[in-house]
C-alpha cells in the first residue's frame, strides 16, 4: 500500500480528495479499515471489490452523506482541494461533489423541475438563467435531444436509461467538480449501459469521476485508476490498466480472474 | 414396502384428507354466517334509518329553522277594501276541510312528537286580499302548511272562539260561519336543521384549522427530524394511546381545560380545540404513515443536490406525503361530523338558527342527542340526520379510497 501510494504520487497529477487513515463503523462494525488514497482531478476512478466490501459507504464518506447515519462513526481524514471536508459546509461540499444513485431515483415532478431543483434550492430564481442551465445540463448529458419537446412532462414517463442520464444531468447543474456514481449502469440494460459509458467518458473532459462497478468490463472500459476494496480494506490501488494487466496483490488476481466473487 | 403397510397408508391419507375437509368445511361456513350476519346487521341498520328518516328529509328540512315562527294576524277593520263577498271554489282532498268563504283547506296532522294538530293545508290562489294583517299591521300572506294554533273569530252573533282539538272539520265549519278573523296564533317552519349544519361546517374548520398544522408538524418531526430514541418511542407509544381514549373523556378533559376559557358552557371554538386534540393522533399516525412510504432514495437525492433538510422536507417530503395528509384530514372530519360525546360538554346542546364560533351550538349528531334525550323521543327527525351524516361519511370514504387507489396506482407506474 505504502509502495503505491508513493508511486502514484511521483504521476504529480491534481490530487482532488486526499483520504488518510478512514476507518468508519456502524455501531460496533468496521466497515472501512485505514483507507489511505487519492483521487486525482479529472480521472475516472473506479471502485471494485465483492459486495458488501465497503464500496458505498466509502463514495457516502465522501460528500458526507454517511453524516444522515446516527450510528455511523467515522475517524481519519478527507481532504477536498486541501480543505478538510468535517470542516466544511456539507451543502457546499455536495454542490461541489455530486452524485447517482443506483436505482435511477428522478423525483416525482417535471424533467425541468428535476434539474432546476438544485439550483432553486441555492436561492436562484430567475427564469431565463434556470432556462440555461437546463437546457445546457441536459445537453452535457446527453439527453437534450431525446426530451426537448417534452421538458414540462412527468420524469416518470422517462424509461429508466433516460431517468438515469436524467439524474446524472440534474448533479450536473449545480455545476459540480465531481461526481461520484453507485453503480449506475446495475439497473440499466445494455444499450443503456453503453450510452452512461459514453456519457462518462465525455464528462471525463470537465469533471473528476468516482464510479462504483461489480463489471470489471465496465472498470477497464471507462476507468484510469481502479481500487479494490474487499471487506473494508482497500487491498490495491493503481492504474487501470496496470490493475488488470499486473495485479500486485494475491487476492486482486484471485478476484479479476474469478477466483471468488 | 408391504402391501399391508401400503395400505395402511392409504388409510391414514384418507383420515387425514377426511378430517380436512371437516375442517374446511366449519371454516368456510363459519365465515359465511358471521359476514352474512355482519351483512344483515349493515342492511338493517341503513333500512331501519333509511324508512324512519327518509319522510322528513327535504330540502326545507336542511335548510329550515329550527325554531319556529309564530304570527298573531287578524283582519284589517279599519280598512274597507275587499270584502268576503266571494265564495272560493275548491274540491279537497280526501282528510281535508274546505272553507269556501275564506278559500283555505284544513287538515288533521300529528306533529314530530305525537301530538294532534290542525294545519292550513290548501290556500286558494285568490284568498289572501282578505285584508289580514300581522300584529304589525302588515298585510300578512297565509302559506300552505301553516300550524293553527288558535283563533277567535267574529260574526253578526259575537265572537266565536275556535276549538282546534276539536278537529280540522269543525274549524272549517267556524270559518265558513265567520266573516272577520279577530285573533289567529299560526306557527310555521321549525324543525329545521340549517342551523346545526351550519355549526357542523364551523366545527370542522375550525377542528382542521387547529390539527392539521400541530399534526403535520408533529408527523414531520417524528417521520423526518426525531432521533429513534427512548423518548421518541414513548412518545409514539403514547399517541398510539390516546387515539384509544373515548371520547367522552376528551369531553371532560376539554370542559375542564378549555371552558374557563371560553367561558359559560362553552362555544363551537372550545368544542374544536377539544375535536382537534381528539383527531391529532390520527392525523399524526395517517401523515406519518405516509412519510415512512416515500422511498428514502428522493430525500437522499434532493440531499446529495446540496438541499438543506428543511428544503427536503417542504419540496420532497411534504408533496409526496399529500395523499396521505388529505386521506388524515378527510378521516379526521368524518371524526367530527360522527361526534357527540366529547361536544355535549364542549360546545353545548342548545339547537341554534344563527350560528357563532362564539356561541355553544349543537353539530348534527349533538342534535340528534338533543332531539332523543328529551321527553319525547323524534325518531323521525333522528334518523333523517343521520342519513344526512352517513350520506356524508359515504362519500368522504370513496373519496379516500379514490385517493389511495389514485397514489397506489400511481407508485406502480414509478415501478
Ligand atoms: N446503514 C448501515 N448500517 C449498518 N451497517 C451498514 C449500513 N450500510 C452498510 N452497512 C454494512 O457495511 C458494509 C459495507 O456496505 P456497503 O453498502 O458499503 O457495501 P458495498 O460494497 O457497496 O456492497 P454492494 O456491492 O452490495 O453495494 C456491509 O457489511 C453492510 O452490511
Ligand atoms: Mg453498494
Amino acid at each position: 500500500m505504502e509502495i503505491n501510494s508513493t508511486q502514484l504520487e511521483e504521476n504529480k497529477e491534481e490530487v482532488v480528495f486526499k483520504i488518510k487513515d478512514l476507518n468508519l463503523f456502524y455501531s460496533n462494525k468496521q466497515a472501512l479499515k485505514n483507507i489511505n488514497m487519492n483521487i486525482y482531478k479529472n480521472k475516472v476512478t473506479a471502485l471494485i471489490g465483492p459486495s458488501g466490501c465497503g464500496k458505498s459507504t466509502f463514495l457516502r464518506c465522501l460528500n458526507r452523506m454517511n453524516d444522515l447515519n446516527d450510528e455511523c462513526k467515522i475517524t481519519g481524514l478527507i481532504e477536498y482541494e486541501g480543505q478538510d471536508i468535517k470542516d466544511m459546509n456539507t451543502i457546499l461540499l455536495r454542490t461541489k461533489v455530486g452524485m447517482v444513485f443506483q436505482q435511477p431515483n428522478p423525483f416525482p415532478m417535471s424533467i425541468y423541475d428535476n434539474i432546476a431543483y438544485g439550483p432553486r434550492c441555492q436561492g436562484l430564481k430567475n427564469r431565463a438563467t434556470l432556462d440555461e442551465i437546463v437546457v445546457t445540463s441536459l445537453k452535457e448529458a446527453a439527453l437534450y435531444d431525446e426530451v426537448k419537446d417534452r421538458l414540462r412532462k412527468s420524469s416518470l414517463s422517462l424509461s429508466g436509461g433516460q431517468q438515469q442520464r436524467l439524474c446524472i444531468a440534474r448533479c450536473l447543474a449545480l455545476g459540480p467538480d465531481c461526481i461520484l456514481m453507485d453503480e449506475p449502469t446495475s439497473a440499466l440494460d445494455p444499450i443503456a449501459t453503453s450510452k452512461v459509458e459514453e456519457l462518462i467518458a465525455e464528462l471525463k473532459e470537465n469533471y473528476t469521476i468516482i464510479i462504483v462497478t461489480h463489471n470489471m468490463q465496465q472498470a477497464t472500459r471507462v476507468s484510469d485508476y481502479t481500487a479494490f476494496f474487499m471487506l473494508g480494506d482497500l487491498i490495491e490501488f493503481n492504474k487501470t490498466e496496470e490493475f488488470f494487466s499486473h495485479p500486485k496483490e494475491k487476492k486482486s488476481y484471485d478476484y479479476i480472474t474469478g477466483r471468488f466473487s | 414396502m408391504t402391501l399391508k403397510s401400503l395400505n395402511n397408508e392409504a388409510i391414514f391419507e384418507k383420515k387425514k384428507r377426511f378430517r380436512e375437509r371437516v375442517k374446511d368445511f366449519f371454516s368456510v361456513t363459519s365465515t359465511y354466517i358471521f359476514s352474512s350476519f355482519t351483512l344483515i346487521a349493515l342492511i338493517a341498520i341503513i333500512v331501519f334509518i333509511f324508512s324512519r328518516g327518509y319522510s322528513t328529509l327535504s330540502w326545507d328540512f336542511i335548510t329550515g329553522d329550527y325554531n319556529p315562527t309564530t304570527y298573531v294576524i287578524r283582519t284589517d277593520t279599519e280598512s274597507d277594501a275587499d270584502r268576503l263577498d266571494n265564495t272560493f271554489d275548491y274540491t279537497p282532498r280526501e282528510g281535508e276541510y274546505f272553507s269556501s268563504l275564506w278559500g283555505i283547506g284544513f287538515m288533521d296532522e300529528e306533529n314530530n312528537v305525537g301530538e294532534k294538530i290542525v294545519i292550513i293545508s290548501y290556500v286558494d290562489p285568490n284568498a289572501n286580499i282578505n285584508n289580514i294583517v300581522d300584529a304589525d299591521n302588515n298585510p300578512f300572506t297565509i302559506e300552505a302548511g301553516t300550524t293553527v294554533n288558535s283563533a277567535l273569530l267574529y260574526n253578526d252573533e259575537g265572537r266565536v272562539s275556535i276549538r282546534i282539538d276539536k278537529g280540522a272539520q269543525e274549524v272549517a265549519k267556524r270559518f265558513d260561519e265567520c266573516p272577520y278573523i279577530l285573533q289567529m296564533s299560526l306557527t310555521t317552519g321549525g324543525d329545521g336543521i340549517r342551523g346545526s349544519f351550519i355549526s357542523t361546517l364551523y366545527m370542522i374548520g375550525i377542528t382542521m384549522v387547529i390539527a392539521l398544522p400541530l399534526g403535520i408538524s408533529a408527523a414531520i418531526y417524528l417521520g423526518v427530524y426525531a432521533k429513534e430514541n427512548k423518548i421518541t418511542k414513548m412518545l409514539r407509544n403514547m399517541i398510539d394511546m390516546i387515539s384509544g381514549i373515548p371520547s367522552i373523556i376528551f369531553g371532560l378533559v376539554g370542559g375542564i381545560i378549555f371552558l374557563p376559557i371560553v367561558g359559560g358552557n362553552g362555544n363551537l371554538i372550545s368544542g374544536s380545540l377539544t375535536m382537534a386534540f381528539m383527531i391529532l393522533p390520527l392525523i399524526i399516525k395517517t401523515t406519518q404513515e405516509s412519510i415512512k412510504t416515500i422511498p428514502k432514495s428522493l430525500s437522499d437525492a434532493s440531499l446529495a443536490l446540496g438541499a438543506s433538510q428543511t428544503q427536503t422536507t417542504f419540496k420532497v417530503i411534504l408533496p409526496n406525503s399529500l395523499p396521505g395528509i388529505l386521506t388524515s384530514a378527510l378521516l379526521g372530519i368524518s371524526r367530527v361530523i360522527g361526534e357527540s360525546a366529547a361536544l355535549i360538554y364542549t360546545s353545548g346542546v342548545a339547537i341554534l338558527d344563527t350560528v357563532s364560533p362564539t356561541q355553544g351550538s349543537a353539530t348534527l349528531a349533538v342534535h340528534i342527542w338533543s332531539l332523543m334525550s328529551g321527553e319525547t323521543q323524534n325518531y323521525e327527525a333522528s334518523c333523517a340526520i343521520s342519513i344526512i351524516i352517513l350520506i356524508i361519511i359515504l362519500v368522504l370514504s370513496i373519496i379516500i379510497k379514490l385517493i389511495s387507489f389514485i397514489t397506489e396506482r400511481k407508485k406502480r407506474r414509478r415501478g
